[in-house]
């Protein structure tokens, strides 16, 4: 079968036998088609077979440190919102509880995307889940990107970002956790932990999570973030950041 | 008969389909690890970025 995220168009089919099937119109191309059309839209999904280029920029040399090294809401990121944690026991009704995505995306005032833009009133909450790891990147600002999900036996399927931050500065009150956070994981997964890349973890690991909601104002626009594989399944670009607590396995 | 794949052919064979894998055309290595909770599972390291990292290297002037 294709990946779920490359169907645009399902069809059922009755042939001139009689016989049932159903047409999956996809976008995936052949590696090597070089019409525009192709070439275009390789471009714009970002997908395609492993190549030796992809493999490079997969394997390039891995990030080092622990300091944030990003500049986009560095003060939100950095932040542990004030207040208590509420407790949820499935993640679909977590993601059920954020404000609605174009109403943050259209927030009075406007969210900035400035380092030194900070939480607004609807992230200055701490949310708690037990949910399951399904996938981990690390990013260039030393940020781990969580893909946390629901069981695999819940339907529907559904995903959302949550990110260890990289570290903030000494002087920071929030600097204790987040460390304690950060290397809880780092713990966890000794010298295998993410790169570039994402990495997959077969079956997902149970997590029980917890930190400040996010809204991620950088990616309002333009592509989302998330694996190509599970995208279609993320169903908002809130995210918990920073996570202050996380136990896995 | 159909010739049974030998246990090496076996352990390379792709992973099997479930919610939330990978595409299997990503997947250039498998890992198994042992955390020390004691909890077995495999990694399966792929070339799947963030699409707004689809190209290599650190981005330049682009929020994270």
């Amino acid at each position: 079968m294709p990946a779920v995220d490359s169907i645009h168009e399902a069809r059922r089919v009755i042939s001139a036998r009689g016989r049932r099937f159903r047409v999956l119109r996809t976008t995936e191309v052949d590696e090597y088609e070089s019409s525009p059309a192709a070439v275009s839209l390789r471009r714009v999904l970002g997908r395609r077979a492993p190549s030796a280029m992809a493999v490079a920029a997969a394997t390039k040399t891995k990030p080092t440190g622990d300091q944030f090294a990003g500049t986009s809401r560095k003060a939100a990121k950095l932040s542990i919102a004030p207040g208590p944690t509420k407790t949820f026991a499935d993640l679909k009704t977590l993601i059920a509880s954020f404000v609605l995505d174009d109403k943050m995306i259209a927030h009075k005032p406007k969210i900035k995307t400035t380092a030194s833009a900070g939480r607004v009133k609807e992230e200055n909450k701490n949310v708690k889940v037990k949910a399951f790891l399904y996938a981990a990147s690390r990013e260039d600002d030393n940020d781990f990107h969580l893909i946390i999900g629901r069981a695999v036996t819940k339907s529907p399927e559904m995903y959302m970002t949550m990110e260890l931050s990289g570290l903030p500065p000494a002087n920071s009150p929030a600097l204790a956790q987040l460390t304690a956070a950060r290397n809880a994981f780092k713990v966890f997964f000794g010298a295998h932990l993410p790169n570039f890349s994402y990495d997959f973890y077969d079956p997902p690991i149970p997590v029980t999570i917890a930190g400040s909601l996010f809204f991620d104002m950088s990616h309002s626009t333009g592509q989302r973030p998330g694996p190509p594989s599970l995208k279609s399944r993320m169903p908002t670009i809130w995210e918990v950041h920073p996570v202050t607590t996380i136990t896995l396995g | 008969m159909a010739k049974r794949k030998s246990r090496k052919a076996r352990r390379r064979a792709p992973p099997a389909t479930r919610a939330g894998m990978p595409a299997q055309d990503s997947v250039r290595e498998i890992i198994t690890k042992v955390a020390p909770t004691g909890m077995k599972f495999r990694i399966l390291r792929t070339t799947e970025r963030d699409t707004y990292e689809a190209r290599s290297g650190p981005r330049k002037g682009k929020p994270v």
